[in-house]
């Protein structure tokens, strides 16, 4: 169909200001933060002219668009630019971190999108019935407690308590030699390198933090799934394929589901925002060495270039989760493709 | 319940079947006691008001209710099975359990290939997400376990035996018009070959023209397939004209039977009042006689008969039991109603001498709208989109429009979805700048962007909407929504006024006792009750003019006729000049002096009500009045198979009517038909306006047009 290449080409071109705005919003952000960079790393006790040489390194005496401009054109050859409090470019800690979070945050978006769409729809047929009663419970549990208290709570349980846990420090086992780095994400790179033990350690490793991580939005995303669904089962449509007299699999898991999907796309696109920022508090209490306890760190010593480098980051990805968000509702839904 | 029935002779039998549903706390008694039997082949038709339980019943048959329905007494026999009972319920649930297993397996050949079911297909009955083709050969992948590519041969057949083309195997629901997916679904109800077809509503919300093409599709599958046929729904004319004899419901129960079609042989008081508050094209009719009150909500259980409340003929017996069962009249003619014996039939209903039938010569009086070259047109591009080469962007919704309509006339503009009537309305209503031409009203010549004149001219020109369920604010009490003009334009000075212009707007608007709706609010009233609403509103500022954009459209047909003789009230008794938008061009004969056809966006042909009804000459009035008698003929047989061909996209002839009319010769795709006066303000717009202008003028029976005739005719004309 020519209008589907059609609205995939505007939707790609409309990505284009998003990113920008993204850009913007990081540069002017680390520009209104109280406190001089220059100043924090060259510490309290500085004369005037020494700060002033500091500040024209850095290029912090240039007019705010020059700034601009110089930071749009480091991006545009991927710098994310230099940490003076590291010593690095901001890019070498990235690329070293970034794969684990991304790692954490896949997983628990593995777990989270089926495991809501089987209890949502679950609850939906069970409409007003003890299941139901017990999911809405439970997502309101999910919802309202913060994502580190749960976390700390099940390692109190799982770690302290059972044992089945390992230790919340890390991605891997202190006694195991890392597996190669392939792609940074250690699950997959032991796995290439058929490397079992490994693969099975890290794996044991991410499963609390991912659980921890996915339960708010599986909560958010069921009862989203469950409404919609409900909505579903009450449409005209619904009572032909009844009349029909379709198999009820077919009923419920082509007819209906696909219908009911459409506003937990969008929902799940917004919950991909919820498990970015859930990946700080996350890798904060497990220790996981990834880009969220990374800006936390960053923060805490006021290093400008990697807080910006790590809100620039969850900004495109957020762009980047609703953009594929749009292209997937535009699959199931033929009336958005014009 | 009857003795020595044997339910095989029946396709479907249902037998003393009552059926409860809760909501809430509350119960409500949907169905109570409904007897009725369908034959091999035969067609019967189910009438009554919405909320009488005619869809629940088809629903009940289909076994599909909702879950919270529980049967509580008789039985439904589908070939002599039992297919509904107390124990089996008449509902359906996705979840599985031993039970609702067991009953969807006995179920199995009931379902589809038994009875099917073709719902209201204009809105929802096809689902949105998946192509037309795959809906429809899914039936028989999963009902026949056929390959897919066999399946698919046979979906594609079916369309075309509903005169469908192939590409609308391939297209999804939204991109199909009201028609189309009306003529897929039948196309559906008849793929697995059942024994009975139930047409739940299957014509409302088309169009008058494409209505009679549903139902011409429906009776040729009637004589096709040789099945029976349930079609239910509240339009009295559709409903005869599909079937052999018809049920009246109402309260959830039946309260006649009529032996045949003929509603004057109609006993029961409900039912003559229900067809006599409809307005018909082929009577003269000077007075409407609305049903007073609304039906009964059915959440207590009714003793004796549900009409009770609103019958002229009520007495003390009726509220005995058993006044409300059917009892046997002659032969198959069965009436639930007590006092029949004793009541005078020749005095009938109609009470009041019938007002003299108010006849206007189209003499120019004093024109309070006047419109010139009036067009609107619309850009297709909405947001961040790629413009189609070489495709126009343009929609012209209106073209070149004159109307005008003299001070203390009622014009009715006449046409079908898309015609461009509404734009008109929202110009004339101010609501809209035109892009050409010119609105003069009251001897303004209206400036569009001077809003001080607007804000001026909006106090004599008020609009009453379609949808009087969205067009006053819920959070809004009555008083408060009908005193809003009056604020805005600062016409009370004080509360007291203000008080007094509200009460007085709302009994002009007969909502009275005006104590009782006040302090209300919106969903505390009915349709009706608020379509009063909305008139009170307007009239509150004292308007000269009344523009109604399809003010009964959305109503039940009981209340339509209320609101009709409420406008056509404040036409003779206030003096406001009424400008009426429909598609029902039998409610525009009773209610107008002048009529003005539109079709996609040309006014086609204008005159008197009379002259229009009488001697229709431009080939689509021809077309609309005879769908709107609804005798059963073929309007295909008299005007040609392509007055139905109305899906022809957008690139349209230079006479836009000329894909679908009878009498198109090379001209008319050629150049554009000028306006030609044909009698004394009787204007149209066709190339062949002169010589059928005179020849319907001897044509003195418009019913009997008959296309060969005018053909031939028209060929011997010089």
């Amino acid at each position: 169909m020519g209008g589907t290449s059609k609205f995939l080409i505007l939707r790609t071109i409309s990505l284009i200001p998003t990113i920008f705005g993204v850009i913007l919003v990081t540069f002017i952000l680390s520009r209104i933060v109280p406190g001089n960079p220059a100043l924090i790393l060259i510490g309290p006790e500085v004369n005037g002219t020494e700060l002033k040489v500091l500040e024209a390194e850095l290029g912090l005496n240039k007019p705010l668009y020059v700034q601009f401009f110089i930071y749009l054109w480091q991006l545009l050859h991927f710098n994310l630019g230099y940490s003076y409090l590291l010593g690095q470019s901001v890019n070498y800690e990235v690329a070293l971190r970034f794969p684990a979070s991304l790692e954490l945050g896949l997983a628990s978006m593995v777990l989270s999108l089926p495991i809501a769409v089987i209890t949502g729809v679950y609850a939906a047929l069970r409409a007003n019935k003890a299941g139901d009663h017990a999911s809405r419970v439970l997502s309101l549990l999910g919802i309202s407690m913060p994502v580190f208290w749960i976390e700390i709570v099940m390692i109190l349980i799982f770690y302290t308590y059972l044992g089945v846990a390992p230790a919340p420090f890390g991605q891997l086992s202190a006694n195991l030699t890392p597996p190669a780095r392939i792609t940074g994400m250690e699950i997959l790179d032991s796995l290439l390198e058929l490397n079992f033990v490994d693969f099975f350690n890290a794996t044991w490793h991410i499963i609390l933090p991912a659980v921890g991580l996915s339960l708010a939005s599986i909560a958010t995303l069921s009862r989203v799934i469950r409404s919609s669904m409900l909505d579903v089962l009450n449409r005209d449509f619904m009572r032909t394929s009844v009349a029909i007299g379709l198999p009820k699999k077919i009923i419920v898991n082509k007819y209906a589901l696909r219908n009911a999907l459409l506003p937990g796309i969008t929902v799940a696109a917004i919950q991909a925002g919820a498990i970015i920022s859930g990946v700080v508090l996350t890798e904060t209490v497990f220790s996981w060495q990834g880009l969220g306890l990374f800006a936390v760190q960053a923060i805490d010593q006021l290093d400008y270039p990697s807080v910006m480098a790590v809100v620039l980051i969850s900004g495109l990805l957020f762009a980047f989760f609703n953009f594929l968000a749009d292209i997937i509702y535009a699959w199931v839904d033929p009336r958005v493709r014009l | 319940m009857e003795t020595g029935i044997n339910y095989d002779d029946y396709v479907l039998y249902v037998d003393d079947l009552s059926l409860e549903y809760t909501v809430g706390q509350k119960r409500v008694y949907a169905l109570s006691h409904i007897t009725f039997g369908i034959r091999e082949n035969e067609s019967i038709g189910i009438v009554g008001e919405s909320g009488c339980g005619k869809s629940t019943l088809a629903m009940a048959i289909s076994h599909i209710l909702p879950q919270n329905t529980v049967v509580t007494s008789g039985k439904v026999y589908f070939r002599g099975e039992v297919i509904v009972d107390s124990s089996r319920g008449a509902s359906f649930t996705l979840r599985s359990s031993r039970k609702a297993d067991k009953i969807e397996e006995s179920l199995k050949m009931v379902r589809w290939k038994g009875i099917s079911i073709v719902f209201q297909g204009a809105l929802d009955s096809l689902n949105p997400l998946f192509t037309v083709g795959e809906q429809m050969s899914d039936i028989f992948v999963y009902r026949e376990n056929m390959e897919k590519p066999m399946a698919e041969e046979k979906a594609k057949e079916l369309l075309k035996s509903v005169g469908l083309d192939e590409w609308v195997y391939g297209a999804f629901p939204h991109q199909l018009s009201g028609g189309m997916k009306q003529r897929v679904i039948i196309a559906m109800a008849i793929s697995l070959h059942p024994s009975l077809v139930i047409a739940d509503e299957p014509t409302t919300s088309l169009d008058v023209i494409t209505q009679y093409r549903i139902i011409e599709e429906l009776r040729k599958l009637r004589d096709k397939y040789s099945v029976s046929i349930m079609s239910i729904s509240h339009d009295v004319a559709m409903v005869s004209n599909l079937s052999d004899r018809i049920m009246v419901m109402y309260a959830g129960r039946i309260v006649e039977k009529l032996p045949g079609i003929d509603f004057s042989k109609a006993q029961h008081p409900y039912t003559n009042l229900l067809v006599n508050s409809i307005p018909k094209i082929t009577e003269d009719i000077a007075h409407l006689e609305p049903i007073t009150g609304a039906p009964p909500g059915l959440t207590e259980k009714i003793i004796g008969c549900p009409f009770y409340e609103r019958c002229n003929f009520s007495a003390e017996i009726c509220r005995e039991e058993g006044s409300e069962i059917l009892k046997r009249l002659s032969g198959s003619h069965e009436v639930a109603c007590a006092v029949l014996p004793y009541r005078d039939n020749t005095a009938k209903l109609r009470e009041k001498p019938a007002d003299p039938i108010r006849i206007v010569k189209a003499v120019r009086q004093n024109p309070v709208i006047v419109t010139r070259a009036l067009s609107k047109s619309f850009s297709k591009r909405v947001g961040l989109r790629i413009r189609d080469r070489g495709k126009s962007n343009i929609v012209n919704a209106v073209v070149d429009a004159n109307i005008v309509v003299n001070q203390g006339e009622s014009v009715a503009l006449v046409g079908e979805t898309g015609s461009g009537k509404t734009t008109i309305s929202r110009m004339i209503g101010l609501l809209e700048p035109p892009s050409g031409g010119k609105v003069t009203i009251m001897g303004i010549d209206v400036d569009y962007s001077n809003r001080k004149q607007i804000h001026d001219l909006r106090k004599s020109v008020q609009t009453i909407f379609q949808d009087p369920f969205q067009s006053i604010n819920p959070r809004y009490t009555i008083f408060r929504a009908i005193a809003e003009p009056v604020l805005i334009n600062k016409l009370a000075e004080n509360y007291k006024e203000l008080e007094e212009k509200v009460r007085n707007a709302m009994e002009a608007a007969e909502l009275t006792p005006v104590e009782d709706y006040l302090y209300k609010y919106p969903h505390q009233l009915s349709g009706g009750q608020r379509q009063r609403v909305s008139i009170a509103r307007a009239l509150v500022v004292d308007p000269k003019i009344l523009i109604a954009d399809e003010p009964i459209s959305m109503l039940d047909v009981s209340l339509r006729a209320g609101i009709l003789n409420l406008l056509k009230k404040l036409r003779d008794e206030k003096g406001v000049t009424l400008f009426y938008i429909t598609h029902d061009i039998a409610s525009a004969r009773y209610i107008s002096d002048r009529i003005y056809v539109m079709y996609k966006g040309d006014i086609v042909e204008s005159g008197t009500t009379e002259e229009i009804i009488k001697n229709p000459t431009h080939p689509y009035t021809m077309a609309l009045v005879l769908s709107s008698i609804g005798v059963r003929g073929n309007v295909s047989e008299t005007l040609g198979e392509n007055i139905f061909n109305q899906d022809q996209g957008d690139a349209l002839p230079p006479c836009k009517f000329a894909t679908r009319c009878f009498l198109a010769e090379e001209v008319c795709f050629q150049k554009a038909p000028e306006n030609a006066e044909t009698g004394i303000g009787h204007h149209v717009r066709c190339h062949f306006a002169p010589q059928l202008g005179s020849l319907m003028k001897n044509n003195t029976a418009a019913y009997g047009i008959n296309m060969e005739k005018i053909r031939k005719e028209l060929r011997n004309s010089p």
